[in-house]
């Protein structure tokens, strides 16, 4: 064989009852490259991964993988085998313990003794030693809980490195990034690259893999469609390959046709209520019309999240400033009272915030709506089912029935889930942060669709993203966050990606108003 | 048919394991010592489990919105203690004779077992005020706070007794709260009204599953659980209506009056658990704080109710107690916090908070209960007692979690 191949997977399958969750899988990984692997959600990736790492142990699946030209077997006892195999894993949900430093979280498990005792100088030299191995700008005595997410990934991966991992997986490892931050992650994995290691990374964001990998494999309904170099490849042939089918537009183009203001917040400032010295919003202004999309952009820090969670009226204490609806200046204290004057949040975290995952579909749709359906003793069950089923329907969200939980469901399904909750309140206003993060690209369009028609319907939207792309091509105007303050708001035709990257770092600056 | 019945049946499993549990330690405490399958005893455990079974559809809204109330033993211990000490130094029957000179014995008797009553229940709904200020308001972990209370309730019960006993013999009216029986006439209007409420749910929630067109088990199988359910009460109301034995006394005859009462609150609180705001939003408030509070709820003002109703509730076991034990004693419910506690769980309540239901919790109550009374009637040796409940605990919820990881 003339490639050095680190990790040949041949012919691999897996069925849970009733799934083929991988038919006949077959990749081959060179040692020192970077892997790209992309595919909807469900299209198999996580299975493959999980059998890559011993979760699926050794038995559960046909197949044979070879690492480094050994059958890779390993039991179902513990990943510990995977790791001791070479194989690291860093996932997508982060798992360090906030409460201890990064150089305890980097040797958990694995801490080195001086007879029974911890021997912290050894840990902390060999952190350190590691950090400035792989150009990770993190001081080893940190706290993880003091650490922004960039760093905290940065750790992880550290610590998935400090096992002597020949191949890594990253698990969507931007999905909370910065793009800064991003571009720091990058540069780790040119480090890292340079020093021998193989990467397997695995994203939903396609134009990462243009900067980053050598290889992609595409992954559909369990197969893998192709593996090719990266650079034969577009990010239009990519999406078609993904979703088998043609999509010529990854935004679709609605016919908004925005209306007169109705949504002003000018001068708004607010501080954190846990840390009443710290102002976190320092200072917006923004106008918002009818049947618009407005679009957020700014880099994480920037003050996106706590400033719609302050005009929500669940975070900031506001300092200064107003809001106003229909030229009435509006006090907003709390969720129901933000509720009251129509005003909807769908937040960032679809899970930690936006679902109760255990509960049904209809309870989860329903929860900020009781009131309607409620007298003191008794809520109508009927009305709540039917009217339930209703935006169920009309979001088209994909279930067996609106009884089962919604932690079964995939996670464009369950973001549907969160903006029927919201639509249900008759909101004039709805804010969607970050709503398509983590969602594949079949459901990402559905959300935009849908995002369309609401406000070609007359609502106000506000969207946050993180994707540059996203913003340009949702929104009507963007709104460039830059340190807490609204840096100037662009119209969507002058808006370029370079334009808003100068405001949110504050190279370019709007002039007061 | 029988393919629908089976599977239906396999999938709802875990709720009929309970049941089958509790069959199986009635079976195997029968066979060991005849007197338990005695209609004396079938009289008696279900009262008895009352104080704890009440006491236990208050803590399932506890700890679904993912506290705990380690209080609830002593508390009750001192409500109960306070009821024997309002009847023992007559402090409301004397200024009540001087207000009411034309009162007989008797109406005195009702009349300030009524004011009694009422008072305790405000007592144990006070203690809930206080308890549910310092979680909700103050936001005092509910672990702390509540076993802060235990050992104030401590020595609430010591304070008021001064280490005796107080024994409540002037007044049987009050002990007719946990020792009376109701008429053996008024078993069978019960069975009645059991059959009639149990059928016309059955329809009525098939008419609704029909109209949206949500999938619903087999109707034989509806059926067969609401006919099982009236065949269970018609055949504890025949046995302590004790037909069999026409020779006994009438005064031994009927339904033990707390047992309706626990029925009462049972049925009470099952309905709020899923058909009230505040039902729901317990429950959303302990499968995702975060997100309950993003939809606009209240967490304080629900969590504060979560410990009012907990406290009456606690209140309602204590006046129990003190009219099942015929006295206000030093001990006073101590440890029941901990039968409490287990009822939920066993009943499948998640100590994460977000899962549990109230006919769980008062079938675990019956299964400790049962428990406790069998090892007793065996001659156990009480050392070991505790030993054989901790172990049945920690096997049910071990079996739960393993079932629930096959099925994952």
């Amino acid at each position: 064989m003339d490639q050095d191949l680190i990790l040949d997977i041949s012919g691999v399958s897996k069925t849970f009852p009733g799934v083929n969750a991988l038919t006949d899988v077959s990749i081959q990984v060179r040692r020192g490259e970077i892997h790209g692997m992309c595919g909807e959600n469900g299209a198999g990736k996580s299975t493959l991964m999980k059998i890559l790492c011993g979760v699926y142990p050794h038995g559960s699946y046909t197949g044979t993988i070879l690492l480094e030209g050994k059958e890779l077997k390993l039991g179902a006892a513990s990943i510990h085998e995977a790791i001791e195999a070479g194989i690291a894993i860093v996932y997508q949900e982060l798992t360090l313990i906030p409460n201890m430093t990064v150089g305890e979280n980097i040797f958990l498990g694995k801490e080195p003794r001086n007879g029974i005792a911890i021997d912290w100088d050894r840990l902390y030299s060999e952190t350190a030693a590691l950090l400035k191995r792989y150009k990770l700008d993190i001081s080893p005595h940190a706290l993880i809980k003091d650490l922004g997410v960039g760093q905290m990934q940065m750790t992880e991966i550290a610590k998935a490195l400090s096992e002597n991992a020949r191949v890594l997986i990253l698990d969507e490892p931007t999905s909370a990034l910065s793009a800064a931050e991003v571009d720091k992650l990058m540069g780790i994995l040119e480090t890292l690259k340079a020093e021998g290691v193989t990467c397997l990374y695995i994203s939903h964001k396609l134009e990462e893999f243009f900067r980053t990998t050598d290889t992609v494999s595409v992954l559909r309904d369990g197969r893998v469609v192709t593996t090719q170099p990266t650079a034969d490849l577009t990010v239009e042939k990519m999406v078609n390959l993904m979703v088998g089918r043609e999509m010529t537009e990854r935004f679709p183009k609605g016919a908004r046709k925005p209306g007169e203001v109705f949504f002003q917040v000018s001068g708004l400032r607010a501080r954190n209520p846990k840390d009443p010295s710290r102002e976190v919003v320092k200072g917006v202004d923004f106008e918002l019309r009818k049947g618009e999309i407005l679009g957020i952009a700014g880099l994480m820090g920037s003050g996106r999240t706590e400033l719609v969670t302050t005009l929500f009226g669940e975070y900031g204490e506001i300092t200064a400033g107003t809001i106003r609806l229909d030229g009435q200046e509006i006090q907003i204290g709390s969720a129901r009272q933000a509720m009251n004057h129509g005003i909807s949040l769908v937040p960032e975290d679809r899970k930690g915030k936006g679902l109760v995952l255990r509960q049904t579909i209809l309870e989860n749709i329903s929860l900020p709506n009781l009131d309607r359906f409620s007298s003191f003793m008794r809520i109508d069950k009927d009305a709540e089912l039917s009217e339930t089923r209703t935006f169920a329907r009309s979001l088209s969200i994909k279930a067996p029935s609106l009884q089962v939980a919604v932690e079964t469901l995939s996670g464009g399904n369950q973001q549907k889930v969160v903006i029927s909750k919201w639509l249900m309140s008759e909101p004039r206003i709805l804010i969607l942060d970050d709503p398509t993060r983590g969602i594949d690209v079949g459901a990402k369009y559905e959300i935009y669709k849908l995002m369309n028609q609401l406000a070609e319907s007359g609502f106000g939207i506000i969207m946050i993203s993180s994707e540059l792309e996203e913003v340009l091509g949702m929104s009507d105007r963007v709104m460039v966050m830059w340190e807490g303050r609204s840096n100037g708001t662009l119209d969507i035709a002058e808006a370029t990606q370079e334009k808003i990257m100068a405001r949110a770092t504050g190279i370019e600056l709007a002039q007061e108003s | 048919m029988l393919n629908t019945l089976v599977d239906t049946f396999r999938k709802n499993l875990r709720s009929y394991i309970l049941l089958i549990a509790l069959l199986a330690i009635w079976i195997g405490f029968s066979i060991a010592t005849p007197a338990y399958y005695s209609a004396d005893h079938i009289q008696d455990i279900l009262t008895q489990m009352a104080i704890i079974g009440i006491m236990a559809c208050g803590m399932v809204f506890v700890i679904v919105t993912g506290g705990i109330d380690l209080s609830v033993g002593f508390g009750a211990g001192f409500v109960s203690v306070v009821a024997a000490a309002l009847l023992y130094f007559n402090v409301i029957t004397r200024p009540l004779a001087a207000l009411f000179p034309h009162l007989t014995p008797h109406g005195l008797e009702v009349l300030s077992c009524v004011i009694i009553v009422v008072l305790c229940l405000m007592l144990g709904a006070l203690i809930g005020v206080f308890q549910g200020t310092i979680i909700a308001v103050l936001g005092v972990p509910p672990f702390i706070a509540t076993l802060g209370g235990m050992f104030i309730f401590k020595s609430g019960i010591l304070l008021v007794t001064q280490g005796k006993s107080l024994f409540i013999s002037s007044n049987d009216t009050y002990k007719y709260i946990a020792q009376g029986l109701l008429p053996p006439m008024f078993g069978y209007v019960l069975v009645a009204l059991v059959a009639v409420v149990l059928f016309t749910m059955v329809f009525r929630s098939r008419a609704r599953k029909q109209k949206y067109g949500i999938e619903m088990s087999h109707i034989a199988l509806d059926l067969a659980k609401a006919g099982f359910f009236t065949l269970l009460v018609l055949g504890y109301v025949l046995v302590v209506n004790r037909v069999t034995d026409p020779t006994a006394d009438p005064s031994i005859r009927g339904v033990p009056f707390l047992v309706v009462i626990l029925a009462l609150i049972g049925v009470l609180m099952a309905y709020v658990s899923t058909n009230t705001r505040f039902g729901r939003y317990a429950y959303a408030i302990g499968g995702n704080r975060e997100a309950a509070r993003l939809s606009g709820i209240n967490i304080r003002k629900n969590l504060f109710f979560v410990y009012v109703t907990m406290g009456a509730l606690m209140g309602l076991s204590g006046i129990a107690l003190a009219a099942y034990v015929g006295s206000g004693t030093t001990g006073a419910g101590g440890g029941y916090e901990l039968d409490v506690i287990a009822a939920c769980i066993l009943g499948g309540t998640s100590t994460l908070g977000g899962e549990g239901t109230i006919f769980g919790a008062i079938i675990g109550a019956l299964i400790i209960q049962s428990l406790g009374n069998g090892l007793q009637m065996m001659n156990v040796n009480s050392n070991v007692q505790y030993l054989i409940k901790g172990l049945v605990l920690i096997l049910a919820v071990w079996a739960d979690i393993s079932m629930k990881k096959k099925r994952a």
